[in-house]
């Protein structure tokens, strides 16, 4: 594995406290690259919405025994309840490059309780050109609404303008 | 812990199973036609469907006739399937009367094997109805494109429009896309999408 082809490992080099345990809901997992990487002792629950990107994950969730691939659109909260079955989260990743970042992750507060660690990667040019760091003020104000920001860093040398949060639900 | 991840996993094919649509089917079609006319050869591209009709499994082509967890061909069509897997050279009658079946409105308008070029060019028939009329046009035609903003050449008028029968200039490629884009919307949500 490389830091510039999965954003969590980007952020552990980045000595950021990101280490995974218990159960974790991962919204964009895509083919599974980070998904497959990832070792903890509960589930892994990898939501993807597009079919060409699902089947590759599908092959690794046969082979394995904890993973649990969703194949849903992470907006879609009733299925994500039943997919989920009132399992406890322990960790929420987000990693949808959309100009609604803020608004899916506000989506997902029902699944979660005060003691999940949010990790949320935050791609700046997906929301607006302008000059990154005005983007992430205006995001962190939206942010505090609802959640409580403790950490934040931008991923530098292996991603161009993505930043990295530690959050938890105020 | 087990049932979970056995409920997902099922939940989560059949759900992909709705998502895989017929005009995958034309689009590797059409595809085997363009490597018949450069001369090539077709055995890369039966691996690529074996995972069409069987996404889950390790290559095998003496299953491929068995029962598919992707996407669900009728009869006819397997025939068909059989036809080309002997001899690839027969695809192109098949393809034509794949297209007229599953896009009637839009094939009048121009030939079916370039109606079936233009759906592999964007990649499925869902993302030709998002497009607008005048992108529709200049499908193709994407170097003319970027050589006109960068430099100031000339705009491009045609893309693969250009080799329908009943386009001359730019006047009529303009009003050919502006039907295709009205009609390829009504075949999709009227004969694919169900």
């Amino acid at each position: 594995m490389k830091p510039n082809k999965s954003k969590w490992y980007a952020a552990m080099k980045k000595k950021m406290d990101v280490s995974a345990d218990g159960n974790i809901l991962y919204f964009g997992a895509s083919s599974g690259s980070t998904v497959g990487w990832l070792k903890t002792d509960g589930i892994i629950f990898a939501v993807e919405n597009s079919a060409e990107m699902a089947i590759p994950l599908m092959r690794l969730a046969m082979q394995r025994k904890n993973i649990a691939p969703v194949f849903a659109s992470a907006r879609d909260i009733d299925y994500l309840k039943k997919a989920l079955s009132d399992t406890k989260i322990h960790i929420l990743f987000q990693d949808i490059p959309s100009v609604d970042q803020v608004e899916i992750l506000e989506n997902a507060l029902p699944l979660i309780d005060k003691k999940t660690k949010i990790l949320f990667s935050l791609k700046t040019q997906s929301i607006s050109q302008q000059d990154p760091e005005k983007t992430v003020g205006l995001v962190k104000e939206k942010l505090k609404k609802n959640f409580k920001i403790l950490d934040c860093k931008s991923l530098e040398p292996y991603y161009k303008k993505h930043y990295f949060f530690v959050l938890k639900k105020a | 812990m087990k049932n979970i991840v056995d409920w997902n996993i099922k939940e989560s094919k059949k759900r992909i199973r709705k998502e895989l649509k017929k005009d995958k089917l034309i689009i590797f079609y059409s595809r085997i036609l363009e490597d018949i006319q450069k001369n090539k050869g077709s055995e890369a591209r039966i691996v690529e469907l074996f995972h069409l009709i069987h996404p889950y499994e390790r290559v095998d082509i003496k299953k491929m006739f068995q029962k598919p967890e992707g996407l669900i061909l009728s009869p006819g069509e397997l025939k068909d399937l059989r036809i080309i897997l002997k001899n690839p050279k027969n695809v192109k009658p098949i393809l034509e009367r794949l297209v007229k079946k599953y896009l009637p409105n839009s094939s009048q308008l121009i030939e079916p094997v370039l109606l079936s070029r233009l759906i592999s060019a964007m990649g499925s028939v869902k993302k030709l109805t998002i497009l607008p009329s005048s992108t529709i046009q200049l499908i193709g035609a994407e170097k003319a494109l970027f050589r006109h903003k960068k430099e100031n050449k000339p705009t491009p008028k045609y893309g693969l429009l250009y080799y329908s029968k009943n386009v001359k200039d730019g006047k009529s490629a303009r009003q050919l896309a502006n039907k295709l884009a009205i009609s390829i919307k009504v075949d999709y949500y009227k004969h694919l999408a169900q």
